[in-house]
């Protein structure tokens, strides 16, 4: 039967058509790239600009393969259920690829003056090679390619962090970063060391089903089944929870329910079945939960229940038996007899597989010893922050966003943060929901605390960088906020706030890079302090109403859009009556507006004579940093544009 | 268990040489040693039947552990350890190493069951002879998930492998750039009372 699926299984693999793309075309790049920069013969060339643009040609095809993601294959898993390939990860993987296209143009553009980022075609290569790792990551259905795509593109980034080798500041960077990162992603791998040793398997859809089987002692999801009448004579029976009965096509069956009506009379099961329909019907991969009922023929005895085995491994012979039970294979012609037989036969192989561990059947389901799955969730977790930079693991991140040279700042502070709260997302709100109990106040901690140390520590900080990384850290505090109530519109602010949060943070940086000083009294200081802002608005009004205006939206204040994204976390976490955190938050805020509002006044109201006077500007810089600015203000005119992105994402978790 | 008189011999073998890991004066001569005991547990291991086991050790264990440990020891330049005479130390050491031993005998012995009849260790194997004809050795095995179910993890680490040789190629070149920069100074700055740098 599955010969006739020959023709689109090959297909199968193919919903990474993007990133074998992108790792063919860097495989390739780099060789041209060592050809031609390692010449000796053309005496070594240097190609500045060439390597920027192929690879934002690069990322522009792969966003094009993305959006190419309408087919049936392709709204599936695949890679053996290792990369899932729905809505969500759709919609954050183009939001990368947009934003690094972005970066890439600004990086282009921008001058730098004998500058290794510029002259090597290395950097260019790990920018790639680490928009690829956040690609895979965005899509990852398992522990273990989520492991690997991390490590990719952690990697990349302790390289670029240390790319300025004639550098102190960068080789510290570099090398505190690689070490830092290295051991969350210890940390990361132990912890799912722990929960495979636990429950045995680590992709997120079993660890799913393993978890809503054991756990879920309330299931409140509304269940149905359909009864479709094809002939009079034959009868097809589905049954399944119709969640989103968006399109079947892209979302499918959540889960199937086997309920008593298994035993109707009237089951006699289809012989001829359409593939297509039973492609979109028997979606068996996504987010299978089982609530076996007793199988007798009595349907009230329901004191019979089945113990089923800890471990998954062996279940797995179950639901393959049950899928051949609801294939319609021609050879099942059922009537009651053979069904009957079928079912004790299915009794019997429950009973088999019966561990006794049960303690006590409380609602007949089995108790079972949680602690060192919440070991292995606190281990993954811990390693994700520190990758995110929250509070009490953010230490590194200050001195490798200072050390680093100003691209990979600019490269750190926008796109990571995106992916990884993808995985997060995905990590706890797929299967751990179950023990949001447990953690949320833990989580609820952190925020406060990463809130507090940006808002505070940013307060004496005379250095841009360092007041940027602070602000990062701020605003992870505010994403984990709305990310602990655990609300479906909390999730959406999550994504609505970071893009808001990555537009700004685009248009501060572009500025940032596009000012050259005139007289450089160091040697290629390239760090700017406060002093190197001063009364901007005399030599350029325009790039000083920009920089208020992203200042504006960074720090929330009102008529600009970053208000809205705050004012709606703030709002998520009142509706989950959280009120002390709320005021915290809102008193730190307002704490942090305040070296926000010291930048602008020292653009336009500081009480020196003259300004630092700055190179002329070319017409492509700004025609992009306006562009920018634009897409920003057009955000706040009619803010439900990127809101509607996430919205239905974040309903697939 | 055919050959139980080589795995016993590498077993002494194995013993000798981390004794002398721990013995020897010259540091050179403990990292040799422990590069020995490294080689002869693979051996063993591929005697057991156990030949991803002995892969791993080779690669993992000597192809990273005992090169850090031979680049500790360079960097830090020891030339040769005096062993401290205190007259304590053996008996003190003697002792509790016996005590940890019995511990481990006690472990070892209480996992395994007996046979009341047969108590005698090289009588008590049984040989499947259907492993022994048709049988994949457990690296076919492994291969033969790797490369179809878990192919897009291998692509990964293989990406993360040329991403590290061209870090560390880019790294550790020395590019024809860096000769000829000037650095300015500011000597009025170095020489200033309050060093605001």
């Amino acid at each position: 039967m599955f010969l006739e699926l020959f023709n689109i299984y090959n297909l199968k693999e193919m919903s990474f058509a993007a990133e074998l793309f992108l790792s063919c075309s860097i495989l390739q790049f780099t060789f041209y790239a060592i050809s031609t920069a390692y010449n000796r013969k053309a005496g070594f060339v240097i190609l500045k600009n060439q390597f920027f643009y192929v690879c934002t040609l690069l990322i522009v095809l792969t966003t094009y393969l993305i959006l190419n993601e309408n087919l049936l294959t392709f709204n599936s898993f695949s890679s053996n259920n290792f990369i899932v390939n729905d809505y969500f990860s759709f919609v954050s993987k183009i939001c990368v690829c947009l934003i690094s296209i972005l970066y890439l143009i600004i990086i282009n553009i921008s001058s730098f003056k004998n500058k290794p980022t510029q002259h090597n075609f290395e950097y260019v290569i790990l920018i790639t090679i680490s928009i690829l790792g956040l690609l895979l990551l965005c899509s990852a259905n398992d522990l273990i390619t989520a492991y690997l795509a991390l490590e990719l593109y952690s990697v990349a980034f302790y390289i670029m962090a240390a790319f300025k080798k004639t550098s102190n500041y960068s080789i510290e960077a570099g090398l505190k970063y690689f070490v830092i990162g290295a051991l969350s992603s210890g940390f990361f791998l132990f912890g799912t060391a722990i929960i495979y040793g636990y429950s045995g398997n680590v992709s997120f859809n079993d660890l799913k089903l393993f978890f809503y089987l054991f756990f879920l002692l309330e299931y409140h999801q509304p269940s149905f089944f359909f009864y479709e009448i094809i002939n009079n004579k034959q009868n097809e029976l589905i049954f399944g929870n119709y969640d989103l009965a968006y399109n079947k096509s892209l979302f499918g069956i959540i889960g199937v329910s086997f309920l008593n009506s298994l035993l109707l009379d009237n089951t006699i099961i289809n012989n001829n079945f359409n593939l297509i329909d039973w492609c979109n019907i028997h979606y068996f991969d996504t987010n299978l939960y089982f609530f076996m009922p007793p199988i007798v023929e009595s349907l009230t005895d329901i004191k019979k229940w089945f113990f089923v085995s800890i471990n998954l491994t062996s279940f797995w012979v179950l639901i393959e038996f049950i899928k051949e039970f609801l294939l319609l294979k021609q050879q099942y012609l059922l009537n009651i007899e053979t069904l009957s037989k079928k079912l004790e036969f299915l009794d019997y192989m429950f009973f088999c597989y019966s561990n006794s561990q049960t303690v006590n059947t409380y609602n007949n389901f089995i108790m079972l010893n949680t602690n060192f799955l919440y070991i292995g969730f606190v281990f993954v977790c811990v390693s994700l922050f520190i990758k995110l930079s929250v509070a009490p693991f953010h230490f590194w991140s200050i001195d490798v966003y200072e050390g680093s040279p100003n691209p990979t700042t600019f490269f750190f502070s926008i796109i990571p943060k995106l992916s990884l709260f993808v995985l997060l997302m995905r990590f706890c709100f797929s299967f751990y929901q179950i023990f949001i109990n447990n953690f949320q106040t833990y989580f609820f901690f952190f925020a406060i605390l990463s809130v507090f140390v940006g808002s505070v520590g940013g307060l004496q900080q005379r250095k841009i960088k360092t007041l940027l990384a602070y602000s990062s850290i701020s605003h992870t505090g505010y994403l984990l906020l709305s990310f602990c109530t655990a609300n479906s519109e909390g999730l959406q602010m999550v994504f609505y706030y970071l893009i808001i949060y990555i537009l700004s943070v685009l248009i501060f940086w572009s500025v940032y890079l596009v000012l050259d000083k005139r007289i450089l009294f160091y040697y290629n200081k390239s760090n700017k302090e406060l002093g190197d802002l001063v009364l901007l608005n005399q030599s350029n009004p325009i790039l000083a109403l920009i920089l208020t205006i992203t200042l504006f939206s960074i720090a929330g204040i009102p008529p600009i859009v970053g208000f809205l994204a705050k004012i709606n976390i703030f709002l998520i976490v009142i509706k989950s009556s959280a009120y002390s955190i709320a005021t915290v938050s809102i008193i730190l805020s307002v704490i942090s507006t305040f070296y926000y509002i010291r930048l602008i006044k020292i653009l336009y109201f500081e009480n020196s004579l003259i300004g630092q006077l700055y190179l002329p500007i070319k017409s492509k810089k700004a025609i992009l940093i306006a562009t920018l600015t634009i897409l920003l203000i057009i955000v706040c005119i009619d803010p439900m544009i990127i809101y509607l992105l996430f919205c239905k994402a974040i309903l697939l978790i | 268990m055919n050959n139980v008189l080589l795995i016993n011999f590498m077993c002494v073998l194995l013993l000798i040489s981390a004794l002398m890991v721990v013995i020897s004066k010259n540091p050179i001569h403990s990292i040799l040693f422990l590069v020995i005991s490294f080689l002869i547990s693979s051996f063993i291991l591929f005697l057991s039947e156990n030949e991803f086991l002995a892969f791993f050790f080779l690669t993992i264990y000597l192809g990273a552990i005992a090169i850090l440990f031979l680049f500790v020891v360079m960097m830090l330049n020891i030339k040769h350890s005096d062993l401290q005479t205190n007259k304590l130390y053996l008996p003190i050491g003697v002792f509790l190493g016996f005590t940890v031993f019995l511990e481990v005998c006690s472990g070892v012995s209480d996992t395994f069951s007996k046979n009341s009849i047969f108590n005698i260790f090289e009588l008590n194997f049984y040989t499947n002879w259907y492993d022994n004809l048709d049988r994949f050795p457990d690296i076919a095995v492994l291969s033969q998930i790797f490369y179809t179910h878990y192919v897009l993890q291998l692509l990964m680490s293989g990406l993360i492998l040329y991403l590290a040789v061209i870090g560390v190629s880019f790294l550790t070149i020395k590019s024809f750039q860096n000769k000829n920069t000037k650095y300015n100074q500011t000597i009025f700055r170095q020489l200033a009372r309050k060093n605001n740098l």
